[in-house]
């Protein structure tokens, strides 16, 4: 099927491009040609031509400016990056070990990399600010995940989590079905499906959310920061792509929250951290003006506010092909979750910000930018390494 | 004429409106930015360039919102101020 998108501005186009992994799941493939949407389904479908129509509408209406703007240009050699991706030779080399749906484990150095950026990021930008660490589960309820908007602006990327019925009837079933099978086939997944209770968790999207959950009703003060590492899970449907995006991912995050002009503050001595450290590993990283992927009707009113107020600034890298990779964001979000918790200082609802660290991304970046050699890595990574 | 001091306390009074601001709220003036300290989120703003245009017949071009400093009472009653000056 083939429809037009002249009417969705070039700066859009790739946000449109993304949302198609989540339009419909008769989708198989699709390209663009030009003003051209070429997509290949498998079967007819009326509602998949409803449905791609009603997506290149809503982004189709963003005639702002989405332009990025570069608030810091690396300074760093800007030699190209690796001429061929070596996500494949680390998969060769037992270095990424991808297990299915986007999620993969890490062996070897990729591993130690993965513990030295996390160690970095504590000591670069979470100490100097005085943050305290914290620890936080694994799953956010969807009663307190609904109080962050997160539902009604990124569904498509939610993981919902349940459990069986507790029903000895249900249990046994399923359980004796198993039993004997060495395998998931359809006969068990739909008998666990029918046995499965509401969904009431889902896997964590982001790090900081249990921070203001967890602060619900309080006061903060003027400023405290704090800082935490969780496995972070969002639904990339067709959209998947190595290391690049992953379903299943790890992130640090250093958390802020109190008075605006403090917030800010933090913000922007974190976002000084990060380019100096991303300069001093040899990074060919640009700090740009960045929006969500908001994938509702919401997208035109949330993202050109995102964009127009900077609420969110990521640390870009170039690829070998496509857009630059972020490895790293930082967002300012105002009042919205000290509002939606109750978090205040003195009495006014508390504002809050984070900047997060996309731990494989950032090693993925460090093999792009220096090869697969690590003993020919510049010497302040090689030090990390060996420190953490 | 246009009063520059009128435009502003048409607008002030909009966003105590929209924000529910309290009259004891001291941190609100005409020069807080308002979109930081969160008097006003990403759908208050676009409701406050609709009331914006529509009181004072004029229009915002994206160039406009994307380009010019409009985040206080004060910055976008000289705004419109200007604006209403054009021939």
């Amino acid at each position: 099927m083939r429809f037009d998108i002249a009417m969705v501005p070039n700066q859009v186009v790739g946000h449109l491009l993304y949302a198609l992994h989540f339009c419909d799941e008769s989708i198989v493939s699709f390209r663009q040609l030009g003003t051209v949407l070429e997509v290949e389904a498998s079967g007819a479908s009326g509602e998949l031509e409803r449905r791609v129509q009603t997506l290149i509408a809503r982004f189709a209406q963003s005639d702002l400016d989405f332009q990025v703007h570069v608030l810091s240009s690396s300074t760093v050699e800007q030699r190209s990056t690796a001429v061929v991706d070596p996500y494949r030779s680390l998969v060769e080399q037992g270095l990424v070990v991808e297990i299915g749906g986007g999620r993969c484990v890490l062996r070897g150095w990729m591993a130690r990399l993965v513990e030295a950026i996390d160690a970095e990021a504590r000591c670069r930008v979470a100490r100097p600010a005085g943050a305290e660490p914290e620890a936080y589960p694994n799953a956010i309820t969807c009663e307190v995940l609904a109080r962050t908007n997160h539902i009604s602006s990124f569904p498509e990327h939610l993981h919902f989590v349940s459990h069986l019925h507790s029903n000895l009837d249900l249990i046994d079933k399923v359980g004796g079905m198993a039993r004997g099978k060495s395998n998931w086939d359809a006969e068990l997944a739909q008998n666990v499906k029918a046995a499965t209770a509401s969904p009431h968790l889902v896997l964590n999207p982001s790090v900081c959310y249990h921070c203001y959950a967890s602060r619900a009703g309080t006061m903060v003060g003027e400023s405290i920061v704090v800082t935490a590492r969780s496995r972070c899970h969002r639904y990339e449907g067709g959209a998947l792509q190595g290391l690049r995006r992953l379903s299943d991912f790890d992130m640090r995050e250093v958390i802020f929250l109190g008075h605006p002009d403090r917030v800010r503050e933090h913000r922007t001595h974190a976002e000084e951290a990060l380019v100096t450290w991303a300069t001093e590993w040899d990074l060919a990283a640009d700090l740009v003006t960045a929006n969500d992927p908001f994938f509702t009707d919401e997208f035109e009113v949330k993202a050109a506010f995102q964009r127009r107020q900077e609420l969110k600034h990521e640390l870009v890298v170039p690829m070998p092909e496509g857009a630059p990779m972020a490895i790293s964001s930082s967002n300012y979000h105002s009042t919205t979750f000290g509002k939606a918790f109750g978090i205040t200082r003195s009495d006014r609802p508390a504002c809050t910000g984070c900047i997060g660290f996309g731990l494989e991304r950032w090693a993925y970046a460090i093999v792009l930018r220096h090869g697969l050699d690590v003993e020919r890595w510049p010497e302040t990574i090689r030090a990390a390494l060996a420190r953490h | 004429m246009v009063d520059r001091e009128a435009i502003a306390d048409r607008i002030e009074a909009q966003v105590r409106m929209m924000g529910e601001i309290a009259p004891t709220d001291t941190e609100f003036t005409r020069d807080v930015h308002m979109f930081d300290y969160g008097y006003l989120d990403s759908f208050g703003a676009a409701e406050l360039v609709a009331f914006v245009e529509n009181t004072f017949s004029i229009g915002l071009s994206d160039d406009d919102l994307a380009h010019r400093a409009l985040n206080t009472v004060n910055e976008i009653a000289a705004f419109v101020f200007e604006r209403a000056r054009r021939p």
